[in-house]
């Protein structure tokens, strides 16, 4: 049962990973509660922590934050708290997915579902969203540095010009590291077609049994 | 081989390499030494294509350095190697440049397999990337560049953050491959000479010396002696 989902195809759980996130926003609350029951038993399923739940909303707590009190400034703050659970949601979902597919696969999946559309831009875009996956960890671990540094240097209370300063020494580091992964793409020899990839992928009965399950979902 | 003939980039006063020339041969480890800013990484990325010489030429193999079958030659390990990285697993990654020239995947597998014994890495193969330490993101990141079977490797300053332990792994892994390749790695490091058979000395973007390690010695002593 712990190999459920990572035996899937990533195409199938792709698939399911959009349908859900749209059908969150257009659906009544009972699907969202459905919806939470289904994270709970997948989350399960996929042997993920509890702290794992809370550590994948801590970057969009921000976010949260500003949605919360903005809902509570416009006097529905029912609604609010439905925002808030229904973004979480969205999270929980797309965290399953990377959690159980490596990139290698995820890359393949979106360029296979991508390409009638994009053509030879299919791999760009799989690849696209492979360095962010991979990215993002490292801009995080960068931005703590930032802020320690700015910290050790007795910065206690932080005004609109440390944001300021923040924020471009962040872009800074980014625009630097953009660079050196362009240059490595070079060197490594990316192209976005003539390639193959190290992974195979194919539809089986379970995948057929959830692409039914989530076509009956949208009929619903 | 890699052959450079009077080698420029940039113009005037801006110019950061002088018209370089020097070779490297099949099974020669030549060290590129000089300080901060004295051209040694531009150096590096003229010879691996990604930049174009203002004047002068670079040959991988008798082709020209920017050709898609000299890139095919050569191999380059960056200064940090985590900016290298694509893919989040270590088997995955090896393979990605082995994807982009449409290697199949058994003969993918197969070699990447073969890749991580020879480096003795075979353990990090499921491993997230992000949880490799320095040395092994720097060895999987050769493992990512000797897939594609090179004759030439560039090597920038490949031991600067690297501890005492990890330095004699990698000078290892290095020494193993070293027979079928043309090795250059840029250093600022005086003790990383002694693994090299040979050392150009790169001062503000001219070749100032090209010899071996001892020859080197002999004529900072001199110097020394000069100066009193």
């Amino acid at each position: 049962m712990d190999n459920f989902l990572k035996s899937m195809d990533p195409r199938t759980k792709l698939l399911g990973v959009l349908l859900l996130s749209a059908l969150l926003f257009v659906k009544p609350l009972s699907f969202q509660i459905f919806s939470t029951l289904l994270v709970a038993f997948l989350w399960n399923t996929a042997n993920l922590s509890l702290s794992q739940l809370f550590r994948a909303l801590k970057p969009m707590s921000f976010f949260f934050a500003f949605l919360f009190f903005a809902y509570v400034f416009l006097g529905n703050l029912a609604e609010g708290i439905l925002q808030i659970w229904r973004f979480s949601l969205l999270i929980w979902i797309a965290h399953l997915l990377v959690s159980t597919t490596s990139t290698g696969k995820l890359v393949l999946a979106v360029e296979r579902l991508t390409r009638p559309i994009l053509g030879r831009r299919a791999r760009t875009l799989g690849i696209l969203l492979s360095l962010t996956i991979r990215f993002i960890p490292l801009l995080q671990s960068e931005s703590e540095t930032v802020r320690d540094a700015m910290k050790s240097r007795c910065l206690r209370k932080w005004k609109p010009r440390h944001f300021g300063l923040f924020i471009e020494r962040m872009l800074g580091k980014s625009i630097e590291r953009v660079g050196r992964i362009g240059d490595a793409f070079i060197s490594r020899g990316y192209r976005d077609q003539g390639t193959t990839s190290y992974h195979s992928l194919s539809f089986r009965s379970l995948d057929y049994g959830i692409l039914v399950f989530l076509a009956v979902l949208l009929w619903i | 081989m890699i052959t450079s003939k009077n080698l420029s980039f940039g113009y005037g006063r801006g110019s950061l390499l002088k018209e370089v020339t020097f070779s490297v041969k099949n099974g020669e480890m030549v060290a590129l030494l000089g300080h901060n800013g004295s051209g040694k990484t531009t150096l590096l990325k003229l010879l691996n294509g990604l930049l174009s010489p203002t004047s002068g030429t670079v040959e991988i193999d008798g082709s020209d350095s920017s050709s898609n079958d000299a890139r095919q030659k050569m191999g380059m390990v960056f200064q940090n190697p985590e900016d290298q990285l694509v893919y989040t697993t270590v088997e995955e990654d090896i393979a990605f440049g082995l994807e982009n020239i449409g290697v199949s995947p058994p003969e993918m597998r197969r070699r990447v397999q073969s890749i991580l014994r020879e480096l003795g890495i075979s353990s990090l193969s499921k491993r997230e990337v992000s949880t490799l330490s320095f040395g092994q993101t720097q060895l999987v990141a050769l493992a990512g560049v000797l897939a594609l079977n090179p004759t030439t490797l560039l090597f920038d300053e490949p031991t600067t953050m690297l501890d005492w332990r990890n330095k004699s792994v990698f000078w290892r892994a290095l020494k193993k491959i070293a027979p079928e390749h043309s090795i250059l790695f840029s250093t600022n490091d005086l003790q990383d000479l002694k693994h090299a058979t040979r050392v150009l000395l790169l001062h503000g973007g001219a070749l100032l010396f090209d010899g071996t390690p001892s020859q080197l010695t002999r004529a900072l002593l001199k110097r020394a002696e000069l100066d009193g």
